[in-house]
């Protein structure tokens, strides 16, 4: 499933005035540059849900590694909240049975220490998270981009 | 209590530090002191609430605040014969090296590797990292529950201006609220019939882990000196 939409819109240019005469049209560089500002909320939703997708299959691998997260990391996901740019990283339709545990190993009770696994998997990958989506867009539009 | 030296030992004092002596306020006790301990209370600690946890969540290099191998240096020593003090001095320039991380204020007080008479020391600088902790409160009412997180969000721990003193170097680090979140639980005590109001703030402070041994450096004058050029890249773990 999707992770993202993007919702906003660009405005489209006005008709260029004084159309009509002996010679009228427009640069290629600039028919270039309205393909893509018209194609880049398709890229920008493409490049969010495929870095995402591959966040959460990671995520879930290493759920399935811990023992204390048995049965748990196919709820691990990712969606966006009310605004475009906001995401809800942790377990999403979970079980009732299950979101006990879940709690008290994401915070801790009076006999365990909290886990606090999805708090520190976001810490640890929200920067690389952006970083990855950035260079996506920009591989997508056109523009080298050399992995650090 | 003296400060305590160490990376993690000195941050976990200041944050206890920074979390105790709240006092709440109800119609039983004007100044309910709010007890602060490291993890939940173990059965031989008496649970008095309320009370806050403290727990080190997580410990993650800060590779947006991490560059790329810079020497710091600091000036500890007289200057030679002939040379203006104020030649040597270090003082306000971006590379000064003043205090040792969660070691000491002053630099000039620690003992670099290789000649004393050397005014200059010098080390790489220090590799950041940020400490994850968890901040717990648990109280019996909800308004001792609803006291305590108008205080820590306003008093303690507010969004976008806290900060963390640490004592030992004296000093202040970044301690940002990255989130907080009701998280009530039934007592067990209770026979899980009591409810405990619990609110989890997650905290992230700045600190540094030295990358190099402090030196000594100075002009080399004989053919052994040479090979002291290598000690500025003596890790701390060698």
């Amino acid at each position: 499933m999707d992770q993202y939409y993007f919702t906003s819109t660009y405005s489209e240019a006005p008709e260029i005035p004084g159309e009509g005469g002996l010679l009228s049209g427009l640069p290629a560089v600039i028919d270039y540059a309205d393909t893509l500002v018209k194609s880049f909320p398709q890229i920008l939703t493409e490049s969010v849900n495929a870095v995402l997708q591959e966040h959460v299959e990671d995520s879930r691998e290493r759920l399935d590694r811990q023992e204390e997260y048995s049965g748990m990391s196919q709820y691990y996901d990712v969606v966006q909240g009310e605004s475009p740019e906001e995401f809800h990283f942790g377990f999403d339709h979970m079980p009732d049975h299950l979101k006990e545990r879940a709690n008290a190993l994401e915070f801790g009770d009076a006999f365990n220490p909290p886990r606090a696994f999805v708090r520190r998997n976001v810490f640890k990958k929200v920067d690389e998270l952006g970083n990855k989506i950035s260079k996506k867009v920009n591989h997508r539009l056109g523009e080298s981009s050399l992995d650090a | 209590m003296p400060n305590r030296a160490g990376f993690l030992l000195a941050e976990d004092q200041a944050l206890k530090e920074k979390f105790s002596g709240i006092q709440l306020v109800d119609d039983r006790d004007t100044t309910r002191d709010v007890g602060v301990f490291f993890r939940y209370p173990e059965g031989e600690t008496e649970k008095k609430f309320p009370f806050i946890t403290l727990e080190l969540l997580d410990i993650n290099h800060a590779t947006n605040r991490q560059h790329s191998d810079q020497f710091t240096y600091a000036f500890t020593g007289t200057a030679p014969a002939g040379q203006s003090s104020g030649h040597y001095s270090t003082d306000n320039e971006p590379d000064t090296l003043t205090y040792w991380p969660n070691t000491t204020t002053d630099i000039s007080t620690l003992t670099p590797q290789g000649p004393a008479s050397n005014p200059f020391v010098s080390a790489l600088e220090h590799v950041p990292v940020d400490l994850l902790y968890q901040v717990t409160t648990f109280t019996r009412s909800a308004l001792h529950d609803r006291a305590l997180q108008s205080h820590i969000l306003t008093k303690v721990a507010p969004f976008r201006r806290g900060y963390l003193n640490v004592g030992i170097d004296d000093t202040q680090r970044h301690m940002d609220l990255m989130d907080w979140r009701s998280a009530d639980m039934l007592d067990e005590e209770a026979g899980f019939k009591k409810r405990i109001f619990r609110k989890v703030y997650t905290l992230s402070v700045t600190s540094e882990i030295p990358s190099t041994l402090l030196v000594s450096i100075g002009q080399v004058t004989t053919q052994s000196e040479i090979i002291f050029k290598d000690k500025l890249n003596l890790d701390v773990l060698s």
